[in-house]
């Protein structure tokens, strides 16, 4: 019997940790660029982040141009934390939830919020984030930091983008997950580790939380895996399991919000809705009435292409011709994803005839998109790269000025044409028009604040529909004055409403009847000041703080002996720190 | 060849001849022994070569010491009697130079010839070959000419023994091999199986000293030791033995196996009180042998008693301040878990060997290695344990594999008997004796382990075959301090069901992800039951395992981070098998459990002082992963709390988590339960499991199952707290070793 010499390890039998799926390009995964380190992530979070807080900062708070969208979720993180009683409700279960849980970490510190610094703060370091997320696939594409950051900042300095980079609004929010998700999903398909492919299931769970309208990119993402595995011949299990790695946390997402719209709200799917912003107390009104036909939901996209994301015009064909000409499933990926987004945006506004829907900052994951599908062109196409670098920087840098154009000039949008009145003329645009129908400013808000600040401290004194006065509410910054429609549910607030006499001594309500402040709904009349038992006792551009006889008149009327509320006693409360019905004159 | 005797040159010739060949002079002139140069000669060592032989050759070896026989000899450069030297002894050979007077002097003293000019005119005739060991197979008929070439082979591939590799290959026996030595070497051969030593002999030398030495006094008269021993004896040996004994050493040659027997046969008293009491003995503060020190039970008394008379005085405020607190831990645990886990997704923290690096490894180079597999009433899973072993990709005469079973096991021990394995496999009985555990199975054979690392395997375990060479690789790249690399464990059944399914997606998230996180962190580790390799030495140092503790393995972890020495990780797997029964994963998961609670208590007897050993962030890490394991009894009751209140809206629920604290817990709740369902998913789809991804998602069930086991744990510690729940393996229905796809 011969000694064998042991065989050699067999490389099937031995188990590793980390291992690679099957591979999705023919190309292998050799990049000749590296990542950049922590380090200059950090450098650039903290360089973007400065600037756009500057930007922000002084638009917002120094010029007012305050867009009310981000107010309200800003009062609905607020009263997550100050509402008397701390509410988890008061995020809301309308409008998706993300921005008012990315607000919360702020809204725990009071001054923060009030005096609104939290607006810019959260979304520059968003805008941060995303920048940093931008520049590591880039790298992943190959290009070298000498390339990347002419094109960063080319993208950075985009009006639209510093605009929503320091507004507060949630697209800076989204935009960062969309450019997590984006980096997850190009990683992935580089070097096809499942880690990656998580990181993007992540993102995109994330995403659809902050807009629904991603739901949709999902459901593709999803099908785009599944169908890419399986051209590549990988097996039904790795297709499978990859499919649920990316899937988990948005179908865990959208359980968990059914769940509570269920249990809360008594309505599983009442937030698929077109609800995506508020019915702004600020809003003057914009016409966009008549039938909608293709023509001009065509007309606008193409106004919204050159605007907000022209670089798609090049980006698309290269993608698509890298797609045809390489086998290259990634390129029809990103040129699908922005073809998706621009579909969603016309068939919603066909469907809806709303030709308000077409806003500006609706198109902004367009260009977000098409910055990685320009990185990803040039990563296809080895020879062509400096043209390409070439083209994408002229398209952006053209994109400068389209932009502002569009800001100025297009109908549908948030206060875009303010903005880019303050950075031109540096002059507060307090009390201002802006197009689509805004009235800038929040000086009615913070004037009534101030008001109810020094006349009103009792607890729950002010009935008010939060919906619409969260202005007035987060100035003020104490929600224990207001008895709103979060602090024991709508049905109890209603009861209030339908006879506050002796319950609550004010009124607080947005009077503009676009608003839909339901108390104005209730009682129309009040802004005239003809209603029996209501006494307007401070009013502002926006707003009427109305005092509440201690009885019902009516009631009073017909009993033979009316009570009214004096006109000129205030109630006790306010002198005395508690409330108590001012007491009633017999007329 | 040298056939005639040469003009005796000067000494100070031979000095330049040595310093022309670079090597040493020494004399051996016993009247010189104050000279520098004198160098003794070791009496044992010389009898390495047959005097026919030193008197050709005109050489003698003088002493014998880490493997190198050391040979005196006047014509360094005698190829020839360097090669017969080096296939003589079948050992290493160092020349060292000598006058040829000195050591013609003292080859005659040696083998005591007579002195004198009789001698050196005596005729000295060629040796009679063959007096090499293959070509004394051969003669005998024991081995055949290829057989022999082959094993000459493989021993110049791996530095072995030629008798080593043909008895380990099956060819010849030990006890042949044993006979042939005796034969080659001119020593006396004992028999030892039925060999009862002389009390008197056995006194004379400590037993730790035979147990470290492989040498058993066996008879004593007034002159000479007479020692049963596996080898001949080297200076060192030789020089310990000579601290407790002036007499003549006299030695008889027995297989190491037999010595090994012996030794157990005379000490297993002691053995066994070593295995016992080690860690009690040295460090009496490190020992699970009490569950709750005085001092704790004073401590969790009053806190007990205090948080009554609070519940009774201002029960509301008291319960808020208990959710609180329990919900602040659960949140700090579950945040601490999710960063170790998520930053080791993004790296790769364990001790990086490629397959370049095993591939060039010398084998010549290879350490022993001792594999410690202890069983218990698994004669079942012997032959796959076997072939498991026969699968590694080391040499098998460095392999030193330990079988450990219980003296009163009369199911595995006549098994493994019955299978006439080869002799890297040693079966060692540990005697009858409380607590009957794992640990005190592994300090037993431990204390007779040859390897310089040391790792345990469970009998059913099938690690990667090139997981040992890495080991030996990544020992030499690590730090310095590392004396531990775990390796990771897996399931080979993962797709036997849905619980051995959630088992495998747990473990790779823990192996895959938690290990190397704390790891990286440089805190403690918890070291998993098996695959952990250390070196033997330092484990020996630190008293080894705990036997009071029922996860001994992750005290472990913990005492050797304490004693200032590092665990690594290392990318190599283990695969094991998943229980696949629930009553029998209660019970394994229950002992763990235990265990993690008991391993919490010990070390937090002085927790200031364990403060300090650790450091800060090693202190918090070692509460929040160990002490981490309280949530699973928590978990039942934050889930109960969640049910009623969605079903009944109790405002008595509502009142306990007044919002910060409600927030709290239902982050954790909807967030943090969801991001560890979907670690479980990255960890399983990282590692390529890309078939369990589904059956993560449901872990929450799993947790649940966890909770129930914790509770059984928990409550045991007051009753059996050293009660081994013995796993039942062998339920795998033959699965084969295929990972999950």
């Amino acid at each position: 019997m011969a000694v064998a010499v042991p065989p050699p390890a067999e490389p099937h039998a031995l188990h590793r940790a980390h291992t690679a799926g099957t591979p999705l390009d023919d190309r292998p995964y050799e990049p000749a660029v590296g990542l950049p380190g922590a380090k200059v992530g950090l450098l650039m979070f903290v360089v973007f982040s400065a600037i756009y807080f500057a930007v922000g900062y002084q638009t917002t708070i120094g010029d007012h141009v305050v867009v009310f969208d981000a107010l309200n979720r800003l009062t609905d993180a607020y009263l997550v934390w100050w509402n008397d009683p701390p509410k988890l409700a008061a995020i809301g279960f309308q409008f998706p939830p993300l921005t008012t849980l990315a607000f919360l970490p702020f809204a725990v510190v009071k001054p923060v919020a009030t005096s609104l610094v939290a607006l810019p703060l959260l979304t520059s370091m968003c805008a941060g984030a995303a920048m940093v997320w931008l520049d590591r696939t880039l790298a992943r594409c190959e290009m070298p930091v000498l390339f990347r950051l002419p094109l960063l900042i080319a993208f950075g300095i985009n009006p639209m983008w510093a605009f929503y980079a320091g507004n507060g609004m949630s697209e800076a929010l989204y935009l960062a997950m969309l450019a997590f998700a984006l980096y997850g999903f190009v990683s992935w398909y580089e070097t096809t580790e499942p880690r990656f492919l998580i990181a993007a299931g992540f993102g995109i769970a994330v995403l659809i939380m902050s807009r629904y309208a991603f739901i949709i990119w999902a459901v593709v993402m999803a099908l785009l895996i599944g169908v890419a595995l399986v051209r590549r011949r990988a097996s039904r299990v790795e297709v499978e399991g990859s499919v649920v790695a990316f899937a988990a946390p948005v179908v865990y997402a959208l359980a968990l919000w059914i769940l509570f719209n269920a249990l809360i709200v008594g309505d599983p799917f009442g937030w698929i809705t077109d609800m995506t912003s508020t019915q702004a107390v600020n809003a003057t009104g914009i016409d966009t009435a008549g039938s909608l036909g293709f023509d001009e939901v065509s007309r606008r996209l193409l106004e919204l292409n050159v605007a907000v994301f022209p670089l798609a015009f090049g980006v698309v064909p290269g993608l698509v011709i890298a797609f045809l000409g390489r086998r290259n499933d990634m390129a029809l990926w990103l040129a699908a994803f922005i073809v998706l987004g621009i579909v969603i945006m016309g068939g919603h506004a066909l469907l809806a005839q709303n030709e308000g829907l077409l806003t500006l900052r609706d198109a902004m994951p367009m260009a977000l998109t098409s910055l990685v599908g320009a990185a990803w062109v040039y990563r296809s196409y080895d020879g062509f790269r400096v043209v390409i670098w070439g083209v994408t920087l002229l398209l952006l840098v053209i994109n400068l000025f389209t932009a502002w154009h569009g800001m100025k000039s297009y109908p549908f949008q948030s206060m875009e044409q303010a903005f880019t009145r303050a950075i031109s003329t540096g002059d507060s645009q307090e009390g201002t028009s802006s197009r689509g129908g805004f009235t800038v400013g929040i000086d009615p808000e913070a004037q009534m604040a101030n008001y109810i600040k020094g006349h009103v401290s009792a607890k729950n004194a002010i009935l008010t529909d939060n919906a619409q006065t969260f202005g007035v509410i987060i100035l003020n910054g104490q929600p224990q004055v207001f008895f709103d429609r979060i602090d024991k549910g709508d049905e109890k607030w209603n009861q209030v409403m339908d006879a506050p006499w002796g319950k609550v001594g004010y009124l607080l309500v947005a009077y503009n009847p676009r608003s839909g402040d339901l108390i104005q709904r209730h009682y129309p009349q009040l802004n005239a000041g003809t209603t029996p038992g209501f006494d307007v006792v401070y009013r502002t551009d926006r707003y009427i703080l109305v005092r509440v006889a201690a009885t019902n008149p009516k009631a009073a009327s017909a009993s033979g002996s009316s009570t009214t509320t004096s006109r000129t006693q205030g109630p006790t409360a306010t002198e005395q720190g508690t409330f108590a019905p001012a007491p009633a004159t017999t007329g | 060849m040298q056939t005639t005797t040469a003009p005796e040159p000067s000494r100070s010739f031979y000095r330049r001849l040595a310093a022309h060949a670079g090597l040493e002079f020494v004399t051996l002139d016993p009247t010189r022994a104050a000279d520098p140069e004198y160098r003794p000669i070791n009496p044992l060592a010389a009898r390495l070569l047959s005097e026919q032989i030193c008197r050709y050759h005109r050489m003698l070896p003088v002493s014998y010491a880490n493997g190198v026989v050391t040979i005196a000899t006047p014509e360094p450069f005698d190829q020839v009697a360097r090669e017969v030297a080096t296939a003589l002894t079948g050992r290493s050979v160092r020349f060292v130079v000598t006058p040829e007077e000195d050591v013609d002097h003292a080859i005659d003293a040696t083998f005591e010839a007579m002195p004198g000019e009789a001698a050196r005119t005596a005729p000295v005739t060629e040796p009679s070959y063959p007096t090499r060991i293959g070509d004394l197979l051969v003669a005998r008929g024991m081995a055949t000419d290829d057989e022999v070439r082959a094993a000459l082979v493989e021993q110049e591939r791996t530095g072995s023994r030629v008798g080593d590799i043909l008895v380990h290959a099956g060819i010849i026996r030990e006890p042949e091999l044993v006979a042939i030595l005796a034969e080659q070497f001119q020593l006396p051969l004992v028999d030892l199986s039925e060999y009862e030593p002389d009390p008197a002999a056995l006194a004379l030398i400590p037993e730790p000293l035979a147990r470290h030495l492989r040498v058993v006094p066996i008879a004593v008269d007034d002159t000479t030791l007479y020692l049963a021993i596996a080898d001949v004896l080297d200076d060192d040996t030789v020089a310990a033995l000579r601290e407790h004994t002036h007499l003549e050493l006299r030695g008889f040659l027995a297989s190491r196996n037999s010595i090994d027997e012996l030794l157990q046969r005379v000490h297993g008293g002691e053995y066994v009180a070593v295995a016992k009491s080690e860690l009690l003995n040295r460090f009496p503060e490190e020992s699970a042998n009490v569950v709750v020190s005085n001092a704790q039970k004073t401590f969790f008394l009053s806190v007990a008693v205090i948080w009554v008379v609070c519940l009774v005085f201002w029960p509301k405020m008291t319960l808020i301040v208990t959710m609180a607190l329990a919900s602040i831990f659960y949140l700090s645990t579950s945040l601490y878990k999710f960063r170790l886990t998520y930053d080791a997704l993004g790296h790769q923290y364990e001790v990086d060997v490629s397959d370049e690096e095993v591939a060039a490894l010398d084998e010549r180079d290879l350490p022993m290695y001792t594999i410690l597999i202890p069983l218990y009433r698994e004669a079942a899973v012997v032959p796959r344990l076997v072939a498991g072993i026969g699968g590694l990709d080391y040499p098998k005469t460095k392999l030193d594999v330990r079988l450990l079973c219980e003296e009163d096991d009369e199911e595995t021990i006549p098994a493994i008997q019955a299978m006439d394995l080869p002799p890297h496999f040693k079966i060692v009985v540990v005697p009858d004796a409380q607590p009957k555990t794992k640990p005190k199975a592994c300090n037993y054979g431990l204390l007779q382990a040859d390897g310089k690392y040391v790792v345990i395997f469970d009998a059913e375990d099938r690690p990667d075959p090139d997981q040992l060479k890495k080991i030996v690789i990544a020992f030499q790249k690590a730090d310095p301090n590392v004396t531990c690399i775990q390796a990771k464990l897996n399931y080979f059944n993962a797709d036997q069901n849905l619980l051995t399914r959630w088992f495998a997606t747990e473990y790779s998230m823990h192996f895959d992800l938690l290990l190397p996180g704390l790891a990286a962190q440089d805190v403690p580790i918890p070291l998993g039951g098996t695959s952990n390799h250390f070196i033997t030495d330092r484990l020996v140092d630190l008293a080894a395992w705990d036997p009071f503790n029922v996860t001994e393995d992750a005290d472990l972890g913990i005492r050797l981070h304490k004693a200032g020495y590092k665990t690594a990780m290392i990318d190599s797997t283990t695969l094991e098998e998943a229980n696949s029964e629930l009553n029998n994963w209660i019970r394994q998961r229950s002992r763990w459990i235990k265990g993690y609670i008991q391993t919490w208590l010990v070390h937090m007897r002085h927790p200031f002082k364990l403060l300090r050993q650790l450091g800060l962030k090693s202190f918090i890490s070692f509460n929040l992963t160990i002490g981490g394991t309280f949530i699973f009894l928590l978990n039942p009751i934050f889930w109960t709390l969640t049910t009623v209140f969605f079903f009944t809206n109790s405002d008595i629920i509502r009142e306990l988590f007044p919002s910060f604290i409600f927030y709290a817990a239902a982050f954790q709740l909807f967030i943090g339960n969801f991001v560890f369902m979907y670690l479980s998913v990255a960890g399983a789809v990282q590692r390529g499991y890309f078939d369990l991804a589904k059956y993560a998602l449901l872990s929450p069930l799993y947790w649940g199952l966890m909770s129930i086991a914790a509770w059984k744990g928990f409550l045991q510690l007051f009753y059996a707290p050293f009660y081994w729940e013995k796993t039942v393996h062998g339920l795998d229905n033959g699965h084969d070793s295929a990972p999950p796809r």
